[in-house]
């Protein structure tokens, strides 16, 4: 239950630097996830935080006292890998008191430790049970236990669930989730899966080339993006970008993006950040709204490449500009490849960055 | 006709890992063999490309019963999981493979390798070794030598399981936007529902060697036959729970204790067709309404277990006697953990099953 702080944090391995300058405080009882794509320095930050590596600069603070030179076994840190590593052919109940053993606690208390803990997590039917005989949720609780019977105050998390079936997966992540809030303890959840950081994270954080993007609640993330990155990396299908650039005709500024212009005269204000007249446009695939015939508010005329029914809902993609760009279709609307459709953007919900420094302007 | 099949099946000393199935795919058309491992759906498959000999039924490619032709005869392209690329030749030389083979004038080689590589958009990697190539480009590279042969059938076998989820989303739209333009005929194995449901004009779902319906994406989710059908197509899946079939005053309903359905509309059919008086209610999460106070007599009282925001979606997952249900909120849908809240579903889109056939009664 301790709050976790790392203070300009860097870390190189053979010249090819993986954490660049990392400040970040972690709340105490935080589900906290760390959202990035495979090779932006996710596990090596959570390998810093556990002690398994040694930072070139910075400091680690767990509860507000430096770690920095306290081994790894003394850190009160458990870290749960992706393939979990249990001894498939011990039991559940010799795979959780393992750790307990090593540091030579009285059978008692171990038996006593053990039993508590898979209650907690509802497996004490199973301790008797081979590991290659559960499941993969069950093994999953088996690999948690294993670090809980330690009372670690800190849980350490490198993509725990990428292992799973899709079913199972979208059953942990709830289960994991209450699982914290029962426990009350701190997690870091390394993921390359936004769809599991936004829907687990209290807070979150992006992380690309060693570096911190944005660190919010998710729901910032999703809706005010810092920069192009965040913004592309949140949502499913991802947000569309049109590259434009801006025009003054008639004491209006329009975005001119090929085939189609918006006027964006209101955020002048905001426009004076941008480094240059070259833009980038962009927006949802929820707020594009497309009709079948051209609409007072229509933005342009597009064609339907390709339809992709999710059952529930349905999303085009649209050619624009030699790109395509992914709209949901509204409830009940037919549509197949080579349709002329329209598509209207919703003015309030449109995105600017900046093309040069990538950086949010609106 | 594409391919025909006809009471195929395959044994496996005892297991029949094939049961006696039939299929039409027409020219032109994109049909997804679906379902868990070991449904059977990769045995077709290689009974189809030649890889197996099937213990009885008929295969017919265009008309031609090809039973005993040899793989190289039928017509026919492989795609596999693995990629089956010579890791050691260029990708130039890759694609001219098959083409040499067949004694192709050199200058058509040339012309049909620009012409694929323009397509799969790999043409600025022509002359490298494919054994340096990412893995989208690598599957890139077995998808065109395959397609460059120009097969009347393209059978492919989870070919996208290697990429991940973005990869995955964009080889997903570009390999059916070039089967839409090519008119190729398409045969595609997978275990992932949402790859079945935007690519296919019709999907052929298979568990334990058995076809369980073969029909197109929308009717497969809207229509199941069976409970099989109906929790394998949509994620978040739908929700099942166990009822009881009572009578009263003239009226009918779905008992399930927590709860109770008027089902009097439906009385004649249950009546007629299911087997005894226990039946599944089942509802997909985007058809159930979540309020702060009961409206009707059949909203059911429910607390909040878990809410997942995932962007443009909310899931929430909540107690109904002893199962958990899932239901899709809109994107901006707040609650915490223990709100109180009560549930309603949309009616015409309740499902009632019979719990010992399994098949979907209305």
């Amino acid at each position: 239950m301790v709050k976790v702080t790392l203070q300009n944090l860097s870390k190189t391995f053979g010249g090819k630097t993986v954490i660049r300058d990392l400040t970040l405080e972690i709340n105490e009882q935080e589900f906290f996830c760390i959202l990035g794509y495979p090779g932006a320095g996710k596990t090596t930050l959570l390998r810093l935080i556990a002690g398994l590596e040694k930072q070139d600069k910075g400091d680690v603070y767990l509860d507000n006292k430096l770690v920095n030179n306290v081994h790894a076994s003394h850190r009160d840190v458990a870290m749960i890998f992706q393939n979990l590593a249990l001894y498939p052919n011990r039991t559940v109940f010799e795979n959780m008191a393992f750790p307990l053993k090593v540091r030579k606690m009285p059978r008692t208390e171990l038996r006593n430790r053990v039993q508590e803990v898979a209650k907690s997590l509802s497996i004490e039917h199973l301790l008797d049970r081979a590991i290659a005989n559960l499941s993969g949720g069950e093994k999953q609780r088996v690999a948690i236990g294993r670090a809980l019977v330690r009372r670690p105050q800190v849980f350490l998390m490198d993509e725990p669930l990428s292992n799973l079936d899709a079913l199972l997966r979208l059953e942990m992540r709830v289960e994991l989730k209450r699982l914290q809030r029962e426990l009350g303890q701190t997690f870091i959840y390394a993921t390359p899966d936004q769809l599991e950081a936004m829907s687990m994270g209290d807070r979150m954080a992006t992380l690309s080339e060693g570096q911190l993007q944005q660190v919010d609640v998710p729901e910032v993330l999703y809706n005010k993006p810092k920069n192009q990155f965040v913004a592309g990396l949140l949502g499913s299908p991802a947000m569309n970008f049109m590259e434009g650039s801006c025009r003054q005709s008639d004491g209006r500024t329009l975005l001119d993006v090929g085939s189609f212009q918006i006027d964006i005269t209101r955020f002048h204000k905001a426009l004076e950040r941008a480094t240059g007249p070259e833009l980038i446009f962009g927006i949802r695939p929820e707020h594009i709204k497309v009709t079948r015939q051209r609409g007072p508010n229509s933005t342009c005329e597009v064609v339907v490449y390709v339809v992709e029914p999710l059952g529930g809902e349905m999303i085009l993609h649209l050619g624009v500009d030699g790109g395509l760009i992914k709209a949901f279709a509204p409830p009940g609307f037919e549509a197949k490849y080579g349709d002329h459709v329209s598509v209207e953007f919703d003015p309030n919900r449109i995105y600017l960055f900046d093309k040069k420094t990538e950086e949010a302007i609106l | 006709m594409g391919l025909h099949i006809e009471n195929l099946r395959k044994e496996f000393g005892k297991l029949v890992a094939v049961k006696d199935l039939s299929l039409k795919v027409e020219t032109g058309e994109f049909v997804s063999l679906l379902g868990p491992s070991g449904c059977g759906k990769s045995t077709t498959l290689n009974m189809i490309a030649g890889l197996l000999y099937p213990t009885s039924g008929s295969i017919f490619i265009d008309d031609v019963l090809v039973n005993e032709l040899p793989p190289r005869d039928r017509k026919i392209g492989l795609v596999f999981q693995n990629y089956a690329v010579f890791n050691h030749m260029t990708v130039h030389d890759n694609l001219a493979f098959g083409l040499k083979i067949r004694k192709t004038p050199q200058n058509e080689i040339g012309k049909q390798i620009k012409e694929v590589a323009e397509f799969l958009r790999i043409g600025d990697v022509l002359d490298k070794r494919a054994g340096g190539l990412r893995l989208d480009q690598l599957q890139r590279v077995a998808i065109g030598r395959s397609m460059i042969v120009k097969p009347s059938l393209f059978l492919l076998d989870e070919p996208l399981s290697n990429l991940d989820a973005a990869l995955r989303a964009v080889m997903r739209v570009e390999l059916k936007k070039m089967q839409k333009e090519l008119k190729q005929t398409v045969v595609y194995v997978t275990h992932d529902q949402l790859e079945a449901m935007t690519m296919s004009e019709r999907i052929a779902v298979m568990n334990k060697g058995e076809l369980q319906q073969y029909d197109t994406p929308s009717v497969i989710y809207n229509h199941p036959k069976n409970q099989f059908v109906a929790n394998f197509i949509g994620s978040p899946s739908m929700n099942f729970i166990d009822c009881s079939f009572a009578e009263k005053d003239g009226k009918a309903f779905l008992d399930a204790g927590v709860f109770s359905l008027d089902i009097t509309e439906f009385h004649e059919i249950v009546k007629a067709q299911a087997t005894s008086s226990e039946l599944i209610l089942a509802i997909r999460p985007e058809d159930i309404k979540i309020m702060n106070q009961p409206s009707t007599d059949e909203t059911i009282e429910t607390s909040v277990y878990m809410v997942e925001p995932i962007g443009v979606k909310t899931i929430v997952t909540m107690p109904i006697g002893n199962r958990m249900f899932k239901a899709l909120a809109a994107g901006g849908f707040r609650a915490a953990i223990g709100d109180r809240k009560w549930i309603a579903f949309q009616r015409p889109k309740v499902h009632i099953i019979d719990k010992k056939t399994g098949s979907v009664v209305v």
